[in-house]
């Protein structure tokens, strides 16, 4: 051997060994076999990780190693993958391993090495312990999954907003949520604004820039969004920062939005049947109002036509003497006539509302009347028992009237009990029919009661016990209740509470 | 004076009810007033003839419930309902309840006159007809248990010779009978007879 062959030789070995150390070095199983599949070479620490010493595999088949041959399917596999590379293909694919620790995901790879006349010197193999990766993936992809389970279940939509590009992902979902085909939206920021009701635009803009000002942890608005089918559906959108740039900008905007149209139609319609119901109360009230007033001027005109009728009777040679005040008289009584005919023309005129008899059923008319008032109760902590019959004949009155009666008591119920000393807080109202074969409800309440010098007066008008009542609405009630030929009544103890029984004939049929 | 009609007015309203009375007396009717329905009927007596206004609203004891109370007992008082305006149904019910007629408070005075004119007419006749009634259930008394039976008879229109052969008395002994009702009845004809009879029975 020559200096320089040993020079030579010295430098292999040195370079052989850079290169043993870092094949040993790399967390990838290597191994080098000659093209019979005989192992040349393999990496050393891989191959502790399972459990196999290199000096031990060296100079066997590598189809026959121990690391799978205790799995003859897995073992076919890869003396199949062998046969492949010896045939000048690459293979490659995700072995299971099952080891000591366990079942391992090897992302495996065989290759032939060619020569330059190419003829296959070698066979090499590789495999990547893939496990972590791939676990951490398919967790990430269950939760996915369920995530997406959830918003479906949900009916969610999510949305991710990229703010540096103005990209925006959105869920098929969000898409359908609004008739629209996935495929139709364009992922931008823009093509969601432009969707978005142009009154709700600003106040909806407003919400996610104060977000991103930080000066909220979230936003939650609602907005309504158009659909596919050109019509405004109700959203209920919720988001928040989830990311920042390094100078703390924000980033990544994402959030949740749901359909909430027909919750909003509900709420719209209870509304409606609210304001319907004051309508009704207001108009009624100032028919009462009207009564009243007519009811207290007609009595003292009444009295002045009697008056001075008489005395045109009376006198009458008295006054065919005197012609000047036979004129006076009459004239008395023209004007008399004409403030009567005004109060009647107010009469007329607040009581034009047509008529509209119908058949009601107190049962509807109850659950009618307690909806609206649903919140207020359970705010004031009010039980409310209902007691009414299903078999119940049916009323044959207005409707404003009946659902007028009941608000008015139920409500006069409800403040009733809206004291701080009222503990127990219970709202009844039964109906039955009774033996005389009219109808009987009872509204009745735990309240404080009523003092008897007010209970004697409490059916007139401006007589109430709320600072701040007109004292009209048991005053209406017993208008309703005496239009149709029934009775109202009220039993009140101190300290335990009031009861108002009403009492209304039944219709049958008139010949 | 017990024949004398008057007009009854039961209002609590006392300008209304002064007014009235003014408004009736200055066609000199005489005029009984009174506050509430309990006073009219702690001092109303019977057997007077005349029409009552009776106000239907009123503390206590309402007008309909008047109304209904002296229906039940003394049908020959005609009652006028004096109503406020609107009180339609009110009147309504006051009519079926068996009131004469119904008036409103500001009617014009010639109209109300005309009304309690009407009904005290119709108060003068069931007055009568009371009058007659009693007097008649009175004679009826006076009968005995025997021509009480004939008379019975007659008006239904039965022959003297049937009423002998059911009765099992002589044409003769019925022929008495008949003229001692006709007698102590005080009527002058068997039509009479017949329509005191049904009109009272």
């Amino acid at each position: 051997m020559t200096t320089t062959e040993k020079a030579v030789g010295e430098s292999l070995e040195l370079e052989h060994n850079l290169l043993r150390r870092t094949l040993d070095g790399l967390f990838v199983y290597a191994v080098l076999m000659d093209p019979n599949g005989t192992i040349i070479e393999a990496n050393n620490s891989p191959l502790i990780s399972i459990g196999i010493r290199r000096e031990d595999c060296i100079g066997t088949q590598f189809g026959d190693s121990g690391a799978w041959a205790y799995d003859p399917d897995v073992q076919a596999r890869v003396k199949s993958a062998v046969l492949s590379a010896q045939r000048g293909e690459t293979v490659r694919y995700d072995a299971h391993l099952s080891t000591a620790k366990g079942i391992i995901i090897i992302d495996f790879s065989i290759a032939p090495i060619f020569d330059t006349e190419g003829r296959i010197t070698q066979l090499v193999a590789c495999g990547v312990d893939i496990s972590k990766r791939r676990n951490a993936e398919n967790a990430l992809r269950r939760s996915e999954e369920r995530l997406e389970l959830a918003m479906l279940g949900a009916e969610l939509g999510w949305w991710d907003w990229d703010i540096q590009t103005g990209e925006a992902a959105f869920s098929e979902h969000w898409a359908t949520m609004l008739g629209y085909d996935f495929n139709d939206i364009q992922p931008t920021f823009e093509a969601w604004e432009r969707l978005v009701h142009p009154d709700d635009l600003a106040k909806v803009k407003r919400a996610v820039i104060d977000n991103l000002d930080a000066k909220t942890p979230f936003f939650e608005i609602e907005y309504r969004i158009l659909s596919n089918n050109n019509e405004w559906k109700w959203i209920l959108g919720r988001g928040k920062v989830v990311t920042c740039t390094t100078d703390g900008k924000p980033a990544r905007v994402t959030g949740i939005d749901m359909d909430i149209s027909s919750r909003k139609d509900l709420e719209e319609r209870l509304r409606q049947r609210q304001e319907e119901l004051y309508y009704a109360q207001r108009l009624t009230a100032a028919g009462e109002l009207t009564a009243i007033v007519a009811h207290e001027l007609n009595q003292p005109l009444g009295a002045i036509n009697n008056y001075v009728g008489g005395s045109l009777l009376r006198f009458r040679e008295l006054l065919s003497a005197n012609p000047s005040l036979a004129e006076v008289l009459q004239q008395t009584l023209r004007l008399t006539q004409r403030a009567i005919a005004v109060i009647h023309g107010i009469r007329v005129l607040v009581r034009k509302q047509e008529s509209k008899l119908d058949w009601v059923s107190l049962e509807a008319m109850a659950e009618d009347v307690f909806i609206p008032l649903r919140t207020e109760l359970s705010n004031k902590q009010i039980r409310v028992s209902l007691d009414i019959p299903s078999s119940l004949p049916p009323l044959w009155c207005e409707k404003v009237h009946l659902q007028q009666l009941l608000l008015n008591l139920i409500l006069n119920a409800t403040q009733a009990m809206d004291t701080p000393g009222c503990s127990q807080r219970k709202l009844s109202l039964c109906a039955k029919v009774n033996a005389n074969h009219k109808l009987e409800i009872t509204v009745s309440d735990t309240g404080p009661g009523i003092s008897p010098e007010i209970a004697a007066r409490l059916f007139e008008p401006f007589v109430s016990t709320k600072a701040e009542g007109i004292g009209l609405g048991l005053s209406i009630c017993r208008t309703i209740v005496e239009a149709y030929g029934g009775h109202i009544s009220a039993r009140s103890v101190l300290g335990q509470g009031t009861a108002f029984d009403v009492v209304l004939p039944l219709v049958i049929e008139e010949k | 004076m017990n024949d004398e009609v008057k007009v009854y007015i039961v209002d609590d309203d006392c300008d209304m009810r002064n007014s009235i009375q003014w408004l009736l007396e200055s066609v000199n009717l005489r005029v009984c007033a009174y506050d509430s329905a309990e006073r009219f009927l702690a001092e109303y007596s019977d057997n007077r003839p005349g029409c009552l206004l009776l106000d239907v609203r009123m503390p206590g004891m309402g007008g309909l419930r008047l109304l209904e109370y002296l229906q039940s007992m003394h049908r020959h008082l005609p009652v006028i309902m004096f109503t406020g305006y609107g009180d339609v149904e009110m009147a309504v019910r006051a009519l079926k309840a068996g009131a004469f007629d119904f008036i409103e408070k500001t009617a014009a005075h010639q109209l109300i006159l005309e009304r309690v004119q009407l009904a005290m007419e119709a108060g003068k006749n069931l007055h009568l007809r009371e009058v007659e009634r009693t007097k008649f259930q009175q004679l009826l008394t006076q009968l005995s248990p025997r021509e009480h039976e004939v008379m019975l008879r007659i008006i239904q229109g039965q022959p003297n010779k049937v009423i002998a052969i059911e009765l099992g008395l002589s044409e003769r002994t019925v022929e008495k009978h008949r003229t001692s009702v006709m007698g102590k009845t005080q009527v002058r004809s068997l039509a009479e007879l017949i329509r005191i009879f049904y009109l009272h029975r």
